[in-house]
């Protein structure tokens, strides 16, 4: 639970202070100091030998750890400070940067406990407290981590806002209405009617009507006016940035692949988080730069690149590590994935003239929001476009707009594409509903029908 | 049932299926045709030779529409059209795989409720839906909607829910056991309602208010009453139903209203808007917790069974919430889960003798 902040003008003043020197000051310091220690650690050390399976790890990732640090650290001290909002991942964040908002993104923040393995300990939590254990693992996990305070992240300011968009599920609804019972703050929810079909002025006007009451809704909050100027500005960084992401995600076609699937889920958090803030754009031409001199060198995230396949769905996150060295050992990695894929997809959608309009139809279009027949193309063409072997469709207990339909997509993925599938049953998060064993074997069986093993 | 839906069809009245939960059944009316509404699995033996599309995790109401459709070409009376309302994701998903499999020879129409934050935009984007809906509708059925049928319709269907409303509002006074009740009531899924009208003057015809019901009163809230056997074992236990909640019936019953509309397309809008609080149309939980409240106070209810489906996120989210404001009141609630099994298991039929126990002995969990 979060613990009391100081009050007034000088405390709002304190806690700014405290915002702005964990961002700018603390943060920085901090990286420069990890840098220091494995610079340092690398000198001391014998030379690690180079692994079998995999190429050198990128050095992005060590950038990354930085951003991220900074980001969650500032966010300790955001509340108080500055108008926080936690948000969807589909949520159009444009409309809060220029109001000055912390943005806390729960899925996120519960995809870095799976990593770390913590989501079912936390899901308990919010078990015990009553939610059912068939409800969305991230959900379980965000709550719990709530109710209990407890979090890798060290602590998540409490929201002003709590701001949900129907775009990646109907669950954001339940899970945000609830959060927000428990937590006392509003809540916003962005409905973008699901399209059956091509998409339509009426379901897009909808979408843009309700953009413009959420900011308006926002910039009371926040205190401030809405500035369409500064709305553009960042609709064009979010641009910028969806287009960067879709390089870094494009340099995969190269045979070798410089980066795996695995590997772009770890690296989709500024996307997601940092859409529309300059550092985020910073971030991908750094990782797209090396990228590039990667397969310029021809080196490969594996050593031994033999088949390419495509993922679809949210990973098994406490499984990356595992599944990916199952997959390198003999030669197999995952050069696209559908979902990394979705964070440049709709890029050249934006329009930072007319930001609102244009962030309906970027947002309305997601992929998950779309038909089986969309996603089926989409897939096809990821398959083309990458050269892919075969694709895995994992099977999500607890993401049922991702998953209901796989079972056709599989099939029809084979038949339509001439590749081989699988359906692999598991659960974003929570390891209780997933069996590591069985996974393990029917990936093995898997792997073996592509033959020369 | 088939029986009943087939002398519809040779009346004239297409028949046209529609999935839980929400959509405006006046207008299938108002076009001369007759609604089957499928919660579970209606047929006896309806599978068809089509392996199944769904995974294990997926709700069992949407696995047996799925069973329903991949069986559609056994069904007598065939069905013109199918309805599938975006009531969660898992039914939204259904709909992307009937769009995209021919043998499924059906026009399916979606019918989107706006889920948002119900501002002056969710309204407009409704009425716009509903005009949507009505334009595919007539396109399946090659029939045109005037104005003058839609309002009889309406007037049609007021009448039903009118009926309907004050027999839920008497259930205290019901004579009869609550599993006659619900196997009448679950008629009205298919009735048109020319024949659902005298269905529940016949049941009004049982009330009598000078007769309360002896034993403890509950709430009851979840899908559908499915396996009806729970009703006995309610009974049995000293406990039947005062007020009811179930999406398939009470929860589809709109506030009464006084206003008359000109226009009968801004009847079937504010009719929608009008609906109990409900998850799958994205109710806020605050309402519905004041709802059930009233309910059981109106009733004299001792305590709330949530009868829900397994993997009913929607319901799952709620029930959390729910339990804890109305726990704060001293209210019990019981949660049950079911998935459409034959009869109520073991399990089941013990946690609600329990409970009816613990409520008749004026305890509060």
């Amino acid at each position: 639970m979060s613990e009391k902040q100081p009050t007034g003008r000088g405390g709002q003043m304190l806690r700014r202070l405290q915002y702005e020197g964990a961002a700018r000051v603390v943060a920085p310091a901090l990286a420069t100091g990890l840098r220091a220690q494995r610079r340092l650690r690398s000198w001391r050390r014998p030379k690690k030998e180079p692994s079998e399976w995999f190429g050198p790890p990128l050095r992005a990732t060590y950038r990354l750890k930085e951003v991220l640090t900074r980001h969650y650290l500032s966010g300790r001290y955001a509340d108080g400070a500055v108008p926080v909002a936690w948000v969807t991942s589909g949520f159009p964040i444009e409309l809060l940067r220029p109001f000055g908002y912390h943005v806390v993104y729960p899925e996120n923040h519960a995809a870095m406990c799976g990593v770390q393995r913590k989501g079912v300990k936390l899901a308990q939590v919010a078990e015990v407290w009553g939610l059912s254990q068939d409800t969305c693992g991230y959900a379980r996990c965000d709550i719990g981590s709530f109710l209990s305070g407890n979090t890798p992240a060290g602590r998540l300011p409490k929201p002003d806002i709590l701001l949900a968009c129907t775009n990646i599920c109907q669950t954001v609804v339940h899970w945000y209405r609830t959060l927000a019972a428990i937590l006392k703050v509003p809540v916003f929810v962005v409905d973008t009617p699901f399209l059956s079909g091509d998409p339509d002025e009426r379901t897009e006007t909808y979408v843009a009507e309700q953009l413009e009451e959420c900011m308006q809704l926002c910039a009371r909050i926040a205190g401030k006016k809405v500035d369409r100027k500064a709305l553009g500005r960042v609709a064009q960084r979010s641009k910028e940035a969806s287009e960067l992401w879709g390089e870094c995600l494009a340099l995969s076609q190269a045979e070798p692949a410089p980066w795996t699937g695995f590997e772009q889920f770890l690296h989709l958090g500024p996307i997601v988080a940092m859409r529309g803030l300059p550092e985020c754009n910073a971030y991908y031409r750094e990782l797209r730069d090396e990228l590039r001199e990667r397969v310029k060198h021809g080196i490969g995230a594996i050593r031994h690149e033999r088949f390419r396949l495509l993922w679809d769905n949210l990973p098994i996150w406490y499984e990356l590590r595992s599944l990916s060295t199952l997959l390198a050992e003999v030669g197999f990695t995952i050069v696209t994935t559908t979902y990394s894929y979705g964070w440049a997809e709709t890029a050249p959608l934006f329009d930072p003239r007319d930001p609102i309009v244009s962030a309906a139809r970027v947002y309305a279009r997601v992929f998950i929001n779309r038909s089986l027949d969309f996603r089926l193309e989409m897939m096809k063409k990821l398959v083309n476009t990458y050269s892919c072997d075969g694709a895995i469709l994992h099977s999500n207990h607890s993401c049922k707009p991702y998953s209901v339909g796989q079972i056709d997509l599989a099939d029809r993925l084979a038949k339509e594409a001439s590749i081989r599938t699988l359906l692999l049953d598991g659960d974003h998060i929570d390891m209780r509903v997933h069996s590591k064993e069985q996974a393990e074997g029917r990936l093995a069986a898997f792997m073996e029908s592509f033959g020369g093993l | 049932m088939l029986a009943y839906l087939e002398s519809q069809k040779q009346q004239g009245r297409p028949i046209v299926l529609a999935f839980p939960i929400l959509y405006p059944r006046e207008i299938v009316t108002a076009l001369g045709a007759c609604a089957w509404e499928i919660w579970s699995q209606p047929l006896a033996q309806p599978i068809g030779s089509e392996t199944n599309r769904l995974q294990a995790y997926v709700c069992p109401m949407v696995r047996s529409a799925q069973q329903v459709l991949s069986s559609i070409e056994t069904i007598h009376p065939r069905p013109e059209a199918a309805i599938l309302p975006h009531t969660c994701d898992s039914m939204q998903g259904l709909l992307s795989i009937a769009l995209s499999t021919p043998a499924w020879d059906l026009p399916f129409l979606p019918f989107r409720y706006p889920r948002g934050s119900h501002g002056p935009a969710s309204t407009r984007f409704l009425r716009e839906e509903v005009l949507a809906f009505i334009a595919s509708l007539e396109k399946a059925l090659h029939r045109t909607l005037d104005p003058d049928s839609l309002q009889q319709a309406l007037n049609l269907q007021e009448q039903k829910e009118d009926r309907l409303r004050t027999l839920l509002e008497s259930l205290r006074y019901w004579q009869g056991s609550d599993i006659e009740l619900y196997a009448a009531l679950r008629s009205l899924e298919y009735l048109h309602p020319h024949d659902a009208i005298p269905l529940l003057d016949g049941l009004l015809s049982r009330v009598d208010r000078q007769k309360a019901r002896t034993g403890v009163g509950i709430v009851i809230s979840g899908m559908i009453p499915e396996p009806v056997d729970l009703f006995d074992i309610l009974e049995d236990a000293g406990g039947y139903v005062a007020a009811d909640d179930y999406a398939s019936i009470g929860r589809r019953l709109p506030s009464r209203s006084t206003a008359r509309n000109a226009d009968p397309i801004t009847s079937v809008v504010q009719r929608l808007q009008r609906m109990p609080p409900c998850p799958t149309r994205c109710s806020e939980v605050q309402p519905r917790i004041e709802y059930l409240r009233n309910l059981a106070r109106a009733s004299g209810a001792r305590g709330i069974v949530f009868h829900t489906v397994k993997f009913c996120e929607p319901e799952l989210f709620d029930v959390a919430s729910i339990r804890k404001a109305l726990g704060e009141d001293g209210l019990s609630v019981l949660h049950l889960e079911t998935e459409f099994e034959a009869h109520a298991t073991g399990q089941m039929a013990t946690r609600l003798e329990a409970f009816i126990e613990m409520l008749g002995q004026g305890k509060a969990s």
